[in-house]
């Protein structure tokens, strides 16, 4: 029988300011902020991850629960730096599925 | 669709990264800003914002110590700009901010200046919903302060929403930017309101109907046949 999964939703970001991050560094950044706004309990509910990062263009895919999608962009928009470097976190995008994010994307 | 107002973005005094500004709030899907400044936007930015899609406003924001003070620079500044904003560093103006119709918003320390904090209280709060002043909430207030801060901001933030929501005050949300890198998108900014206690569309309006409502009464009111709200001389009309 099929068992329906966790709602998932996904974020297109861009990154603004600083250096070139890595993805280790922009995947800190996300995790710490989510951390410091919501605490440890909240990182369990909002289910943050990057899933992959362009270090050249600095454009990137978020996953987070989809019923914490507001608490999920408020996060990013109080990001200020990042490895100490001053930056901010763009959403340029949402959907439900990676293809579509991609397709939305790709006609703007 | 929504169209996006920032209704907060503060003159960074260099027309170069005023124009970089301009230009990302139109990338960032605003249709409208209001910038804060001593002195009105002058027609040439007008028109260069145009040229972006951009409607731009200026704005003042005031910092009267007492009310005598509070009075003077309503005068002086009313017919100037098209939004009035009251920092309230005190009660006896934030009371006197509330009653005055001049007033289009209100804002307030996030954290406490001297003993303790200037807040919109329940009358503060019916004060302002019966001369139609909206409450502000800035960005810029959570992103200037520290994590260990961050938490008593948003306690003192809700605190005013709610009194706000309480007696009918509406309630604006603005990016406060000073920088290209302190703006946001607009439903970055309604999604801060979302830690405030505010629905997804109460947030929404936050950042798109009540700002633009707030701009385009005082344009009437700026207009030149405008008499008081609902009455305006009509050119040949005797």
């Amino acid at each position: 029988m099929p068992v329906r999964g966790t709602g998932r939703r996904y974020l297109a970001i861009s990154l603004d300011g600083g250096d070139a991050y890595s993805e280790q560094e922009v995947s800190d950044a996300l995790y710490q902020a989510v951390r410091e706004l919501f605490g440890y309990f909240g990182v369990s509910g909002l289910q943050p991850r990057l899933i992959e990062y362009d270090e050249e263009t600095r454009k990137g895919i978020v996953r987070c629960s989809r019923s914490h999608t507001r608490e999920m962009r408020a996060a990013l928009a109080l990001i200020t730096e990042i490895s100490n470097n001053d930056a901010a976190v763009r959403v340029t995008g949402a959907s439900g599925t990676i293809k579509s994010l991609k397709a939305n994307a790709a006609s703007k | 669709m929504r169209r996006f107002v920032d209704l907060n973005i503060r003159d960074p005094g260099e027309p170069r990264v005023l124009m970089e500004m301009l230009e990302l709030a139109s990338k960032l899907g605003f249709k409208g800003i209001a910038i804060a400044s001593e002195r009105p936007a002058p027609q040439a930015w007008r028109d260069e914002a145009r040229t972006l899609g951009i409607d731009l406003a200026s704005r003042v924001d005031l910092r009267p110590r007492n009310t005598n003070e509070l009075s003077k620079a309503l005068r002086r500044v009313r017919r100037k700009f098209e939004i009035v904003a009251v920092h309230c560093e005190n009660k006896a103006v934030s009371r006197q901010a509330a009653k005055d119709h001049r007033v289009d918003i209100l804002t307030f320390p996030p954290l406490k200046t001297g003993r303790s904090r200037v807040s919109l209280d329940r009358q503060g709060a019916s004060l302002a919903a019966k001369s139609n002043c909206a409450y502000e909430v800035s960005l810029s207030d959570l992103l200037d302060s520290s994590a260990d801060e961050r938490a008593r901001v948003l306690v003192n933030l809700k605190r005013d929403i709610w009194n706000a929501e309480r007696e009918g005050v509406p309630v604006l949300a603005s990016s406060g930017a000073a920088t290209p890198l302190r703006m946001r998108e607009p439903r970055a900014i309604a999604s801060i309101t979302s830690l405030l206690g505010i629905s997804e569309d109460q947030g929404l309006d936050a950042v798109s109907v009540i700002p633009i409502k707030i701009l385009e009464r005082n344009r009437a009111k700026l207009e030149p046949g405008f008499v008081s709200p609902g009455v305006r001389e009509v050119e040949g009309c005797l």
